[in-house]
């Protein structure tokens, strides 16, 4: 019968399933560093980030999984190999206590890993936007009412304080990248990034800038913020430019606050 | 029976339900994902490799945009006119390059040669690591590169002149060597042929005799490149990248061009000798994991015990958060490792320092300025805070910081010496006091950044050596794991204590705050593993081995 060849054919559906699976990641982990490198033209392997690696591997997984179940009988041939039969070769027998004996083993290993691992450390929840003091809730920017000239002139004066002060640790080009950024646990702020100085309004660095990370509530962890306090080295005035300045070198715009009196 | 009857049932009805999903999709669509799916995977894997495309022509348009690019991004350090003055100038070391006077580091040209535009343009892409110099490679796209490169070309009368052109003076760069261990030992021959030991010492930590009096062209301290360290390399550290360094030499510095004095081969040899000498570092773990055992702890950090004990890598800052803040640090990494037994607890901190300096006299040093970023202040006018430094004498220390009184939670004092409420203890180790014959080890307590840490009254129970070799500090700090006092920080297993490392280099200048210094890690002395942890494992082994046979019984009777 034409269905029983093709079981037949199938018998080692779940056994390539795996070996596939394998396959792949050797290719991803090992292979590709070596492929780029030629391509590239380097002479240092081009090890595959692990992110990518994790897709990889994902996009694999599932679209041999979508193969396998594309027909019922594919899926049966999947199982067959794990049920005992008396008309199973020697070889899928082999197969299938490996199969039976390893995934159990695989799974006590992860738990094994993850509970010690996870006795190793203890997890830090951090608020990166508690609560604005109320005493800051009603500062308004002195420089949005000038003149259109001496709001450019105070942008390149908070331009220049950005790069004298701020640049070690949030980078030159405000991406949280300063040469300083990676020696931190926790790293500086990316202002380009549109979860930070993005969101919130105009008068809220105004804290952050003048208090620093002591100045940040217990659920923020101020004790590993290694954002410096600023207030006792710049005026208000210098402060509102460095914000505004901050803003256009990380070519954000603060969000408008909500209809505030009403 | 009942229990797994109802299990059998869950596992049908799921199984059918995602058979369903599926089942949903015709043939056709299903090939039509999976055809999606494989383009997709594909396109990944075209987009990870980068690959280049051509050079923008160099004309007036591109120069004017160039100097739009140059106004929005470089100027702060490399100034108006490109002299590298800007107005973050003056705080960075190195200084931000003069693109008037056009003397260049990274170049393919021979030395004392323009560099050619594709070296600028590998310069502004990767940036310089180890300087402030930024990588601009992800923010501006490479027609605005060339742009920017086009620009600050026309800073300088050097490119304009037609018979300085340097793609006439290129060198030819062959393909790199198979790096065997026997290419590695012709290399070290030519290391020490090329006496390169003479600035970056004989293991290349950069601590060579003649490492202390070098400048670069305008006279600013620049210290030989510690060649264990790949992230402070300039030019990056492909075999190509350093071959070419040595080979060219890098103008404005007294790093030389060695193209005369060694051969091609020769050349390539050394290169994957400096190469052999880069260590990585990994950054990414943050718990330093305490060794038991049940010998006496050892003082001597060559003692075999400590090849036992698992090392933390801890990077360091400049103390920036307050002021006088110090933005030239010397110590950037340190490797720690913790042992303990039933009564003490021994630290071992091993760091790279070029020079050891063991006396200690503070002489004229002012006291702390205002300015937002001093960098060295003397009564004399003379004096050159980045070169001089012989007003003073300061030592090697380094201090290993804990809270003073239990942590709840994840919540601990600040890590820049504490606050009023939360108080912190440390551990100092001073070169001096070592070298004096008294015991080097001080106990201290801070509670803020206003005060520097003061010594307990008490004599120190903890005790140390600090051994230094070849441009390193290894220096072990012992003590009792519980004492009498009240202000100590105590140790029990099986609890996370923070834990956080400062140091000072004496001859960069590094004294009080001005330091470098690491964000707060966490100290587990490791007792045994908790039971549960097997208790879990086991639970989860016979779990998956239950739902095997379930899922067998399953498949087997819908055979039937
Ligand atoms: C020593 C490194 C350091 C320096 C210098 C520094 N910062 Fe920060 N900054 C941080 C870190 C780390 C964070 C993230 C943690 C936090 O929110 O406190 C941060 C956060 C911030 C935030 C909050 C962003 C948000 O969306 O929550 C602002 C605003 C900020 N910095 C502005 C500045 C300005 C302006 C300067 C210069 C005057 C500056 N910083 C200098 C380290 C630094
Ligand atoms: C935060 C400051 C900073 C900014 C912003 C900056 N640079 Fe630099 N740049 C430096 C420093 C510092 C050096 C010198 C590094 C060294 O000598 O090790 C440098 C060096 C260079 C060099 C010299 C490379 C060599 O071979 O010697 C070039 C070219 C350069 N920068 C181009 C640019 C361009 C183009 C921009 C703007 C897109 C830019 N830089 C922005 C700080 C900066
Ligand atoms: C006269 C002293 C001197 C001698 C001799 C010398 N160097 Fe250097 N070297 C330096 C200095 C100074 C620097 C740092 C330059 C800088 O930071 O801009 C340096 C930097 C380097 C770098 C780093 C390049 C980068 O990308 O940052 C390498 C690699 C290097 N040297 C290799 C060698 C080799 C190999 C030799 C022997 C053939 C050698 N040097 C001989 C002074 C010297």
């Amino acid at each position: 019968m034409k269905e029983e060849s093709t079981k037949t054919k199938n018998k080692y559906l779940m056994a390539w399933y795996f070996l596939t699976i394998i396959i792949f990641y050797g290719v991803f982990k090992f292979g590709f560093p070596v492929i780029w490198m030629k391509i590239m033209g380097r002479d240092t392997l081009l090890p595959t980030p692990s992110t990518l690696m994790a897709w990889y591997m994902i996009m694999v997984v599932v679209c041999i999984t979508v193969y396998i179940t594309t027909s019922d009988l594919k899926i049966k041939c999947f199982v067959s190999l794990l049920v005992n039969n008396k008309s199973n070769s020697v070889l899928q027998s082999i197969i299938r206590i490996v199969i039976l004996v390893i995934f159990p083993l695989w799974i006590g290993w992860m738990t094994f890993s993850s509970t010690s691992s996870s006795v190793a450390s203890p997890t830090e929840l951090r608020i990166q936007h508690p609560t604005l003091p109320q005493k800051f809730e009603s500062l308004v920017n002195p420089f949005r009412h000038e003149s259109e000239e001496k709001q450019l002139i105070a942008i390149e004066e908070g331009k220049i304080l950005f790069q004298q002060n701020c640049r070690p640790c949030h980078g030159s080009k405000a991406d949280g990248e300063g040469p300083w950024s990676n020696t931190f646990r926790l790293k500086p702020a990316n202002f380009r990034d549109p979860g930070t100085i993005g969101t919130i309004v105009e008068n809220y660095p105004v804290w952050r800038i003048q208090k620093g990370g002591p100045g940040l509530p217990d659920e923020a962890t101020p004790w590993d913020s290694t954002m410096p306090p600023w207030e006792p080295d710049f005026t208000e005035d210098q402060i509102w430019k460095i914000i505004m300045g901050e803003y256009v070198t990380a070519d954000v715009s603060p969000r408008e606050p909500e209809v505030l009196h009403e | 029976m009942i229990l797994r009857m109802q299990c059998l049932g869950c596992l049908k009805r799921f199984i059918n339900k995602k058979l369903i999903i599926i089942k949903e999709y015709s043939m056709k669509e299903k090939i039509k994902i999976m055809k999606f799916l494989t383009v997709f995977i594909i396109g990944a894997v075209i987009c990870y490799g980068n690959i280049a495309s051509a050079k923008l022509p160099e004309n007036q348009e591109a120069i004017t945009a160039g100097k739009k690019v140059y106004t929005r991004h470089c100027w702060p350090c490399h100034g108006v006119d490109g002299a590298g003055d800007g107005p973050a100038a003056e705080i960075l070391e190195p200084r931000p390059r003069n693109f008037v006077s056009a003397l260049f580091k990274l170049r393919t040209t021979t030395t004392g040669n323009l560099p050619i535009d594709e070296d600028l343009f590998k310069t502004i892409t990767n940036g310089m690591p180890g300087s402030a110099m930024p990588a601009f490679g992800t923010l501006l796209n490479e027609d605005e590169r060339w742009q920017v490169i086009y620009y600050i070309k026309t800073l300088s009368d050097y490119f304009a002149d037609k018979s300085l052109d340097p793609y006439n003076s290129k060198i030819t760069i062959g393909s790199p060597p198979v790096v065997t261990q026997d290419v590695i030992q012709k290399g070290r021959t030519a290391y020490e042929k090329a006496e390169c030991f003479k600035c970056h010492g004989d293991q290349g930590k950069g601590n060579g005799d003649s490492a202390s009096e070098l400048t670069d062209q305008e006279g600013y301290r620049l210290l030989p490149r510690n060649l264990t360290k790949g992230w402070k390399y300039r030019g990056g550290t492909s075999l190509t990248d350093i071959y070419t360094r040595f080979t060219t030499g890098m103008d404005g510095t007294p790093m030389p061009s060695f193209i005369d004095n060694l051969t091609d081969d020769e050349r390539w040899n050394l290169a994957a000798y400096v190469k052999s000498l880069i260590k990585e570092r990994d950054l990414t773990g943050n718990m330093l994991k305490g060794l038991k055992v049940e010998e006496e702890l050892p003082v001597d950090a060559e003692s075999p015990l400590w090849e036992l004990a698992e090392a933390l890598e801890v990077p360091m800052a400049g103390q920036i958060i307050w002021k006088p803040r110090w933005l030239i640090p010397s110590v950037d990494t340190m490797v720690v490792q913790c042992l303990f037994n039933d009564d003490e607890i021994a630290f071992k901190l091993t760091y790279d320092d070029r020079f050891k300096d063991v006396e200690h006299d503070e002489g004229s040093l002012l006291p702390i300025s205002d300015t937002a970023y001093p960098i060295l202040q003397s009564e004399d006018p003379e004096f050159d805070p980045h070169f001089t430094l012989n007003e003073y004498i300061l030592r090697d220390s380094v201090a290993i910081q804990f809270p003073q009184n239990p942590v709840e939670g994840t919540e601990k004092p600040h890590f820049m010496w504490g606050y009023g409420n939360d108080p912190v203890y440390l551990l100092k180790w001073n070169s001096d006091a070592q070298e004096q014959g008294n015991n080097p080890v001080f106990e201290m307590n801070a509670k803020g950044h206003k005060k520097p840490p003061k010594e307990q009254e008490t004599a120190s129970q903890a005790v140390g050596k600090g051994i230094f070799t070849d441009g390193q500090w290894s220096v072990v700090i012992k003590r009792k794991l519980v004492t009498e006092e009240k202000s100590d920080t105590q140790f029990s297993t099986g609890t996370f204590i923070p834990v956080s490392f400062q140091a000072w280099d004496g001859s960069n200048s590094e004294i009080g705050s001005r330091m470098s210094l690491s964000t707060w890690n966490y100290l587990i002395l490791e007792g045994t593993m908790p039971i549960s942890v097997y208790i879990y494992t086991a639970i989860f082994v016979i779990a998956a081995a239950l739902l095997e046979w379930l899922f067998t019984c399953r498949s087997k009777k819908s055979k039937e």
